[in-house]
């Protein structure tokens, strides 16, 4: 079959660390890489940033829910479901990125 | 809870916890065996023991110790240990796996190729392992000492 002997060249080019090998291997890191930076702003912006929310917003922060502040509701409750589903997306969308570089490796 | 039901829980660990590590001994032959049993552990169950590890005297006692002293500002040292895990799993968790490096120092010296930065590593493991454990036994003896 003319795609199983093409499927043999990708994976050869990225083990015998060709040129072309280099550049499938930087674009699955580079994937990966935009995944992780996105993950980190994400926490920087809304966990990071939880004072600057506070300062911005005190009537906000300051209506009571289940007997407390929102503030404290936040920071003592919300950010760990939060940090829980950040976490899964981030493993999700990795995974993923390996899926698609196996299948571009094994289809061309 | 008095000083004796306290000593007997102490025992009790103490005893399951050797028994454990005695039962587990007969199958650790290998490095790989003994730091990460042989990767054989599933998520749930690794997310478990860590999880354990996690809910100790200083996060439990510490953090109510902590709130109690100096005010709801505290409820950020909790968030920034969680927020860490994620880094781990981000930043660190796939190189790590990757190198084959069954320790921190190990990683870094394979990722730098530095005696050094091993040495400091292994240091830094340690100092902040000292600066958990002190607090850690600490907390322990306070409620094994509080008469009922």
């Amino acid at each position: 079959m003319a795609g199983r002997s093409r499927r043999v060249a990708a994976a050869w080019e990225i083990d015998a660390q060709t040129r072309i090998g280099e550049i499938y291997m930087a674009s699955l890191l580079r994937a990966q890489l935009r995944l992780a930076v996105t993950v980190v702003l994400t926490v920087a912006v809304f966990v990071a940033g939880l004072p600057l929310f506070f300062w911005l917003l005190p009537r906000i922060m300051a209506q009571r829910l289940w007997g407390m502040p929102l503030s404290w509701v936040l920071l003592g409750f919300a950010v760990y479901p939060f940090l829980l589903v950040v976490a899964w997306v981030y493993v999700q969308a990795a995974e993923r990125n390996e899926r698609d570089f196996a299948d571009v490796v094994e289809r061309s | 809870m008095n000083s004796s039901a306290g000593l007997t829980a102490v025992l009790v660990i103490s005893v399951a916890t050797l028994a454990i590590g005695a039962y587990g001994w007969r199958f650790s032959r290998t490095t790989s065996d003994f730091f990460v049993a042989s990767r054989s552990v599933g998520p749930a169950l690794n997310a478990s023991a860590i999880g354990g590890e996690y809910l100790s005297a200083a996060s439990f006692l510490g953090v109510a110790g902590l709130v109690l002293a100096f005010g709801t500002d505290m409820l950020w040292y909790p968030v920034g240990w969680t927020a860490g895990y994620l880094m781990l799993l981000v930043l660190v968790a796939a190189p790590l796996r990757r190198s084959g490096a069954y320790t921190l120092p190990d990683f870094a010296e394979g990722r730098l190729e530095s005696t050094q930065v091993r040495r400091l590593s292994s240091l830094l493991v340690v100092v902040f392992g000292w600066l958990k454990l002190m607090p850690q036994r600490q907390g322990l003896r306070a409620p094994l000492r509080t008469p009922s």
